[in-house]
């Protein structure tokens, strides 16, 4: 009813009612009958006026009077289609010339035509911010979680699974780079009108202990620059979500549609609608998937053979002799199994609907013993207690069982250990150790696999509860209170074994739980026909405590007791309690004229207890038109023309996490070493106090275009927008008198300047046989306006050995010019910025940093994807390609797999045995003892080839993947028993079948740093994503 | 329903009331922030052991080191770098030149938060709030002194109107172009030195009955010390006279009869211990650190540096000093080029946990005898001063009969001062201040003050200038 009186406000006000009727009668065919009918509302058997019922396949068309009736000219076997703005679209086909009485469904979001803002609905031809919306039916169905799905499914939208392992985090970075905080620039996640914790590495990362290889003695030699290995695992927090659940997914990309998100929003938001219940007869689905899947591609290692020889020419000696031979690789990786369940029912009365859901997933890492589980229950109910007041909750409760925490370090053992070791000993237990080489790893992956224990158990709930009340027809006023409750517990344990006897454990315990208030007033409301509000006001609070535990435990008398105080000693490693909030006020209002002229207003006061008590309240205006030129007299008459409509929009938005919890306060710690001075502990500032800190802030243009042509076969929507942030807080110089050498400045600026476009065709649409296609492409430059005192950073160790500098986007790479081989020497080249070349390594020269350059960053210049589904009778074939092209990829794997000159003796790649060996030789590989290593006295060296600064192992990872494609049957409803089964629909799929790139590791699409956007570009023995077959089948009821 | 219309609009009316604005006044739990730190006097204390810590950081190693080295009585190796602080070609972009600069200041910066924010945020007893900040105002003083004696343009030689400093007295609260300093002038900057020490003195305690705090936290007796030898360093030789004279009224100060006891064996660097000669410290040797942490990095014992040959035999046979206070060091040493060199056992602790004496009364003595001498020539009280410190090591007395002219006594002073304070981190000042030539005997007075760090300069957008004889 609601919905209803919506619509006769709208449409009847806004004068389309005749409009409507005469103007949809394009390319009328000749037709033989004057068919009458009536359209009803289900729900309360009220006529609905001005739905729109169309000739199916054909541009003939009207729309219903006030009192629900119409007259169009069809032919017998025509199928009518009815709809209307929220309803359920209904087809006819007509068999008589009787007259028609159609009852239409009420949709809540009934996203042909509305689409979700934040906080509110809008109709899409009135929207003018620019946003990317998917359905739920349109994702992956085997995908594990939804943001892996969107993976070039949307523009602007840029999604990096980070590696293959089950739950493993993804990278999520909309329209770019908004921050140089490494963790800043991951979108807010809104599911259902309520914040909810997204990707955050500090949130989601479980360090565990792994010993590191004891190294014997002072001498031996070490690589220039590596990245180090950390026992941690990121999970994805959005994993834990059961993308079956899923309505539609907004993505807000503009300021527009993201200031009303204030403080969060400058990376984007991420609006998630979940499915809602029907009235009428209960569906009931059923869906089940069985995936098999493998490593993408196997990395390529020596032999037993191949790796004594090498080493034993490399060390002169047989130090390496061939005793044993292990495949670890072989031993480790397996086919794996996942296995997927999901049944929901949608039901209900007039007065209450509800959807009910229930999956189970049972998922295989390719890494033998490791296996992720999940289990999800959703109820979203929603009661109209009377015409004006209805209440509903959306609950979900989410479990997960990572037991593949190890799989990344099981697998790195696995490929660099040596192969010439025993995996058992003569007695049949794990062998740890190196035996018969001089070094090596002490690891066992294969132990590491069936015996250590190293899980996360993730539990979290998300619910909401509202009520809406309506007072009157053009108010409705909302309030909600929501919380996400996200607890978590995680054990790893390594068994006793000769080095570490007893074994160790760590245990982390996480607390996450948010709570969120919306209060809201949505005013709806035309004037004269022609002028149109729409309208929000509200405030928001919201309130989130963090909180973990860490405990250690080492010398347990046996591996089978797994609780920390029964450990022969035992301590609590980190803890961290935090707490913030957000009380937020904001408004949105709309105003269009007759559908054609479109105009916007938003502002949010956001006021954070991140911030400094004196400034802590920070507005955040933004400013949008609109103008539909197809409504305008002139392009009436253009029958292709649909809709064209142009729009433009400014506002300011901002990003709150990176100044920690407690803003600029002076902060203090204990002196970390435990000093007293004069027998009193020392306490030190660990951030000092600055009031005058800012916030970063963006400011976002967006200039954008909507086209709908040949009756909606063709939408094209193009946007082009320039985001400039400033205030960006950077460290950089103070003079030291002020007592410190570098602070956080709101001193950068930067932008990001891109385009976007996505483009749907429905190219064939016959009754056999369709093709439509679905094409979105973006296009993204990041430059540094400003940066610090300097101008640019060359210290990013912990930003992954990225450089910054004005001028230049983010996180370049900032590396020595490797420029291969000499023939002559077999020593390397170097190239130096002056043309020069030597085989001295720039690195062991004074002032070394001169020698770098700049060498491209690890974010696309251009990205996107490509859908095509092709229907020949009940028969639909999907295939959809991603790629992404000028990426960067630092193939760190390749140089580990290179690195022969340390104690660790890793297992190499094959390509190694091409090392220079005689006068003349052309190769890529250096000679063994070479230039580049370089003896720093004591017996120790330093190997400059293999390090991560230098360009020799960057590489180009632009691709193009077929990411899935999928082949599924309808079966057509003549053969299901009426009563019993509605639609029985099987599918087989593909995933990750071919893959298109020059990059020569395993798999161009991964991340070693998680869902850091800033930090990405290293594959560190990173695992590779999987190559899959799924066979499904889902029923209806 | 109409009421209960009512009822919800109620309802969520409360709900809006609910999340006001004190929701967002979060106090953390897992970290302590400022205003906390100086409410609670156990806190301010923990906070104001982290003065004293940066002091000690600031004072100790190569800032000790150079000062030693600067003179020749100090062993160096061939390639040692302590060699370019008297060379004449030291940098403005010198790493020590940079490190002593930026340790200073940092310790500045927490005696200035102190004494910004302890009025602000204290809650507790007053006169401990006071007490407190004085203390940081004498490490403020303390700081100001030593960066003015290696950074002031003639600051040492009475130039009182050369470029001294930038004055930075108000904590750091962020940084825009508002807080660029100039510098301000020597006198300036004495002047500042001894308002803090003057506004310090009320509020000072005589004693914190703990032996080992009554030397490592300022007192009354400390801050007239520093007193005496900021305007014998400015040469107001009446004020040097007045507050060294202001010292000698405690009477708990006494010259060590025993130089062994002044500076004690300690091997295992564990327990702190000064003598009764000791006006301020620093307890290197409890401060819970280890041979990592917590040492002060002067590394006499292990023959980085050494006792010069031509110096031991220069001493008088049977001076304590060199009987007693030089020793082989590190027995255990094999390289062939230090391994028979002696070395002082001011500093015998083999992790170099020495505790600091950096200011005990004989510097004061030497001070007062100096000024005396300065000011009214031959005197009995000099020449009984530089006796008393002489018949302590074993020497011989003195008689103003000895002097023909107070240049002699001068320099029979400045002698015994260099013999007594050797190796304790200023005689480059001693030497400078008195126009007596350091290691390198060529080099300019210009080049005896270290030039500003270049960054400084850079980063003051040219506000900030450098020294003479530096570009």
């Amino acid at each position: 009813m609601i919905k209803h009186l919506i619509c006769i406000c709208l449409l009847s006000l806004t004068g389309l009612n005749g409009l409507m009727a005469q103007e949809i009668t394009k390319a009328q065919t000749v037709k033989s009958i004057q068919l009458k009918g009536t359209v009803y509302a289900q729900e309360d058997k009220e006529p609905i006026f001005g739905a729109t019922v169309m000739v199916k396949g054909t541009s003939n068309g009207v729309s219903s009077e006030v009192d629900g009736s119409f007259i169009i000219s069809v032919n017998i076997g025509d199928v009518l289609i009815i709809s209307s703005i929220g309803f359920e679209t209904f087809e006819h086909t007509i068999t008589s010339d009787k007259p028609l009485t159609v009852s239409l469904e009420n949709s809540l979001e009934s996203l042909a035509e509305v689409t979700i803002v934040g906080y509110g609905v809008q109709e899409k031809r009135d929207l003018t911010g620019s946003i990317s919306a998917i359905k739920g039916a349109d994702l992956d169905k085997t995908a594990l979680s939804f943001d892996n799905a969107l993976s070039g499914k949307l523009s602007g939208v840029q999604v990096i699974s980070s590696s293959g392992v089950p739950g493993g985090a993804t990278a999520i970075t909309i329209r770019g780079i908004s921050s140089l905080n490494a963790n800043s620039n991951n979108p807010l996640i809104v599911i259902d009108g309520m914040p909810v914790y997204g990707s955050d590495r500090q949130n989601n990362t479980t360090a565990f202990e792994r010993t590191s290889v004891p190294f014997s003695g002072f001498g031996g030699t070490y690589v220039a620059s590596t990245l180090e290995n950390k026992s941690e695992f990121e999970r994805n927090p959005l994993a834990m979500l059961n993308p079956n659940d899923i309505e539609s997914i907004e993505v807000l990309k503009d300021a527009y549609a993201t200031a009303i998100y204030g403080s969060r929003g400058a990376a984007g938001v991420i609006l998630v609608t979940t499915k809602s219940g029907n009235s009428g007869k209960a569906i009931i689905n059923v869906n089940y998937a069985t995936t098999f899947s493998e490593i993408i591609a196997k990395p390529e290692v020596l032999s037993a053979r191949e790796y004594s020889d090498f080493y034993n020419i490399q060390s002169g000696g047989n130090n390496f002799p061939l005793l044993d031979e292990t495949n670890w690789l072989d031993e480790s990786l397996r086919t794996a199994i996942t296995n997927t369940m999901n049944v929901s029912m949608s039901a209900g009365t007039d007065k209450m609907k509800y959807f009910f859901s229930g999956s189970y997933l049972n998922q295989e890492a390719y890494i033998v013993n490791q296996n992720y589980e999940k289990y999800n229950m959703r109820l979203n109910m929603e009661y109209n207690l009377s015409d004006k007041v209805k209440f509903g909750t959306n609950f979900s409760i989410n479990f997960s069982d990572n037991n593949a925490l190890n799989a990344p370090s099981i697998y790195r053992n696995a490929v660099l250990k040596g192969p010439n070791v025993a995996s058992n000993t003569d007695l049949g237990n794990y062998y740890f150790g190196y035996s018969p080489n001089p070094a090596g790893l002490v690891d066992n992956p294969l132990a590491q696999a069936y015996s250590d224990i190293n899980y996360v158990k993730d539990s979290r709930t998300i619910a909401n509860l509202f009520l809406e009340y309506k007072p009157f027809s053009w108010l409705t006023l909302k309030t909600e209170g929501g919380i996400d409750n996200f607890n978590s517990e995680a054990y790893s344990r390594l068994i006793s074994r000769p080095d570490i006897i007893g074994g160790n454990a760590t245990q982390v315990t996480g607390q996450n739980r948010k709570f969120v208030v919306n209060n809201t007033a949505t005013i709806t409301k035309v004037f004269s026909n022609i002028h149109a509000l729409n309208s929000v006001i509200g405030q928001s609070f919201e309130t989130s405590r963090e909180l973990s535990t860490s405990i250690w435990g080492r010398d347990f008398n046996s591996d089978e007791v797994l609780a920390i105080n029964q450990a022969g000693a035992k301590g609590v490693g980190n803890t961290r309690l935090g707490e913030w909030a957000l009380f937020s006020v904001f408004g949105r209002l709309n105003y269009q004229y007759n559908h054609k002229y479109l105009a916007g207003v938003t502002y949010r006061i956001d006021g954070s207890s991140r911030f400094n008590k004196n400034n802590r309240y920070i507005g955040f205006p933004s400013f949008s038109v609109g103008w539909r030129a197809s409504e305008e007299s002139f392009l009436q008459h253009v029958n292709a023309i649909d809709e064209l409509k142009f729009r433009a929009s400014v506002g300011y938005t901002g990003i709150d996490g990176s100044s920690g919890y407690y803003g600029n306060q002076g902060q203090y710690t204990l002196q970390p070493n435990g000093l007293e001075y004069g027998g009193v502990q020392i306490l030190q500032v660990s951030q000092p106090n600055n009031p005058n800190l800012k916030w970063e802030r963006t400011r976002t243009l967006d200039l954008g275009m909507d086209v709908s042509l040949w009756e909606d076969r063709v939408e094209l929507k193009v946007d082009y927008y320039h985001k400039k942030i400033t205030n960006l807080l950077y460290s950089s110089a103070v003079p030291w008198y002020l007592g410190y050498a570098i602070q956080q400045q709101n001193i950068g600026d930067m932008e990001n300047k891109g385009i976007e476009l996505e483009l749907g065709a429905d190219l064939v649409n016959t009754a056999n046989f369709g093709w439509s296609t679905q094409f979105n492409i973006s296009r993204n430059t990041n430059k540094i306006l400003k940066l610090n005192f300097e101008g640019s950073d060359a210290t990013g160790a912990e930003l992954g050995y990225k450089y910054f500098a004005e001028g230049q986007p983010a996180g370049q790479f900032f590396l020595y010019d490797w420029a291969g081989v000499n023939p002559l020497t077999g020593n390397p080249l170097w190239n130096y910025p002056d043309g020069t070349q030597s085989e001295t390594p720039p690195a062991t020269l004074s002032n070394p940093a001169q020698y770098r350059k700049p060498m491209g960053d690890a974010l696309p210049d251009f990205y996107g994807g490509l859908t095509n589904t092709l229907r020949y009778k009940n028969w639909k074939l999907d295939f959809f390609f991603t790629f992404s092209s000028g990426n960067q990829l630092y193939n760190g794997t390749k140089a580990l797999l290179m690195t022969y000159s340390t104690a660790e003796a890793h297992n190499l790649s094959p390509d190694i045995l091409d090392y220079w060996k005689i006068i003349g030789h052309q190769t890529e590989v250096p000679q063994l003892d070479n230039a580049s290593l370089v003896s720093s006295g004591f017996g120790r060296a330093t190997d400059y080839t293999v390090g991560r600064d230098s360009d020799r192992f960057l590489e180009d990872a632009s691709y193009i993947r077929l990411k899935n494609i999928s082949l599924s049957y309808e079966v057509p409803k003549k053969w299901l028993s009426k009563n019993l089964i509605n639609s029985l629909n099987v599918y087989i799929q593909a995933n990750n079948m071919l893959t298109f790139t020059n990059y020569s590791g395993l798999d161009p699409e991964v991340s070693a740093f998680g869902s850091s956007a800033l930090l990405s570009g290293y594959d560190e023995l990173t695992m590779p994503q999987s190559k899959s077959y799924s066979i499904g089948i889902n029923v209806g009821f | 329903m109409k009421k209960l219309h009512h009822f919800l609009l109620l309802t969520a009316a409360m709900i809006g009331l609910y999340a006001c604005d004190n929701q967002l006044d979060l106090a953390p739990t897992d970290i302590i922030i400022e205003a906390q730190v100086f409410a609670d006097v156990h806190t301010a204390e923990n906070a104001l052991a982290d003065s004293y810590y940066k002091l000690f950081l600031a004072t100790t190693g190569p800032t000790h080191l150079i000062a030693d080295a600067s003179l020749p009585y100090v062993g160096l190796p061939d390639n040692s770098v302590y060699y370019n602080y008297t060379s004449g070609v030291l940098a403005p972009t010198d790493s020590q030149v940079e490190s002593i600069w930026q340790a200073y200041y940092s310790a500045i910066n927490v005696a200035n938060v102190f004494i910004d924010k302890i009025p602000v945020f204290g809650t507790y007893e007053e006169a401990m709030e006071n007490q407190h900040i004085a203390e940081a105002k004498f490490n403020r003083a303390y700081a100001y002194l030593s960066l003015l004696s290696y950074y002031g343009e003639g600051a040492l030689t009475g130039n009182l109107s050369g470029p001294g400093l930038p004055l930075r007295l108000d904590p750091y609260e962020g940084f825009t172009a508002a807080e660029i300093l100039p510098r301000s002038t020597n006198e300036a900057v004495y002047h500042q030195i001894i308002a803090d020490l003057t506004e310090a003195i009320p509020d000072l305690p005589e004693s914190y009955n703990d032996a080992v705090n009554d030397k490592a936290r300022a007192t009354k007796a400390a801050a007239y010390a520093l007193l005496s030898r900021t305007h014998l360093y400015k040469r107001d030789y009446q004020a040097c006279i007045d507050a060294a004279n202001d010292v000698l009224q405690y009477a708990h100060y006494a010259l060590e009869p025993d130089v062994l006891n002044l500076f004690p064996s300690n091997t295992t660097g564990t327990t702190s211990y000064f003598s009764k000669e000791v006006l301020f410290g620093f307890p290197t040797s409890s401060n819970k650190g280890n041979f990592q942490y917590g040492t002060h990095n002067i590394y006499y014992y292990n023959k980085y540096i050494w006792v010069d040959d031509d110096f031991i035999t220069s001493m008088d046979a049977d001076d304590v000093r060199r009987t007693a206070l030089i020793f082989q060091g590190n027995p255990l040493i094999t390289n062939p080029n230090t391994k028979f060199k002696q070395t002082t056992f001011k500093f015998n602790n083999p992790d170099t946990r020495d505790d600091i004496i950096v200011i005990r009364l004989a510097e004061v003595l030497f001070n007062k005898a100096e000024a005396l001498v300065q000011q009214n020539g031959i005197n009995s009280e000099s020449v009984k001063i530089l006796s008393d410190i002489r018949e302590r090591s074993g020497l011989d007395a003195v008689e103003e009969a000895d002097f023909a002219t107070p240049e002699e006594l001068l320099a029979a002073l400045y002698h015994e001062r260099y013999l007594e304070s050797a190796f304790e981190g200023r005689a480059r000042f001693d030497f400078i201040r008195t126009n007596r030539p350091l290691r390198n005997p060529s080099l300019s007075d210009n080049l005896k003050t270290f030039p500003i760090p270049q960054r400084e300069i850079d980063l003051s957008e040219g506000i900030l200038t450098q020294n003479q004889g530096y570009n």
